[in-house]
């Protein structure tokens, strides 16, 4: 699944152990998410979307599954 | 009162700090000797596949400690400034625990065997796998210690994020396959005549081997 992880990150500054410790995850599961080789789960998906205050939709797009 | 970010950690404490860095150290001094005797029994002889599949993981193994020491090093004295969630800090400081945990147990196992195996790498190992006996209060208090283990292990898994846990569950289905694959296939092979018999603890080594290789490929990919 396509996401915007890196474009919101890199827009507010954060480096991806800032928004592993805001998430409360490991830096590898920020890149694994920001690379698409781990899908969130629904409860982090809506956690990221929250932190980010934008709808899920706008920072996730599954058009390719 | 749920903890926060700026609440100070039990594990951030100087002295837990100084306890993990000195089990790292004894695990460290540990695995070091196992390489060094390794080569210092091999020089000038021709190391076997099985040295390799046995000497990888331990090779790993010294690496890992070296990395984690490093790190709470750095940690402790003030140079690692990163940031982490508290879940994700429980779970880095649990593992650290157990690993050295599991260090000291290995440690004791080999050091208080009656009966050993030589010395060198390989003997070590064959000590450590073997049943050679061992004095019966060292049993307990390296059972005790396992037990600890054990519960760290479920407070670990109750604070690893999912990215960890699928990390954990490939790895974890990736060894139990290969476990049952090289039982079935040893086993058959011995019937047949065409391989020496199982060797539980080859197989155990085996397994942890490949566990540890499937969680850093899926965890650091």
């Amino acid at each position: 699944m396509k996401n915007k992880l890196k474009v919101l990150r890199a827009m507010r500054d954060w480096s991806q152990a800032d928004l592993a410790e805001r998430l409360d995850v490991s830096r590898q599961a920020v890149n694994a998410i920001e690379t698409g080789k781990h899908d969130p789960s629904l409860p982090l998906a809506f956690r990221i979307a929250r932190l980010f205050e934008m709808p899920i939709e706008e920072v996730f797009d599954d058009t390719d599954q | 009162m749920t903890p926060t970010n700026d609440t100070p950690k039990w594990s951030d404490a100087w002295p837990v700090r100084l306890a993990i860095i000195l089990a790292l150290g004894v695990a460290l001094i540990f695995s070091i000797g196992v390489v060094v005797g390794f080569f210092g029994s091999h020089s000038g002889t021709r190391v076997s596949p099985g040295d390799i599949l046995v000497g990888a993981p331990v090779v790993l193994f010294a690496a890992l400690i070296c990395w984690l020491l490093i790190v709470q090093i750095r940690r402790l004295v003030g140079m690692d400034r990163r940031k982490t969630g508290p879940r994700t800090r429980m779970a880095k400081t649990l593992w650290t625990f157990s690993l050295a945990l599991g260090a000291v147990i290995g440690a004791g196992l080999v050091l208080t065997s009656k009966e050993k195996s030589g010395s060198g790498f390989d003997a070590t190992f064959r000590t450590l796998l073997s049943e050679s006996a061992i004095p019966s209060g060292i049993a307990i208090a390296l059972l005790l210690a396992l037990a600890i283990t054990a519960l760290i292990t479920v407070v670990y898994y109750r604070n690893i994020d999912e990215h960890e846990r699928a990390a954990q569950g490939f790895a974890s289905t990736l060894a139990i396959n290969v476990y049952i694959l090289v039982t079935l296939a040893w086993w058959t092979a011995a019937k047949g005549g065409l391989a020496r018999p199982y060797d539980a603890a080859a197989a155990f080594v085996l397994t942890v081997f490949v566990w540890f290789a499937g969680w850093l490929w899926q965890k650091y990919r």
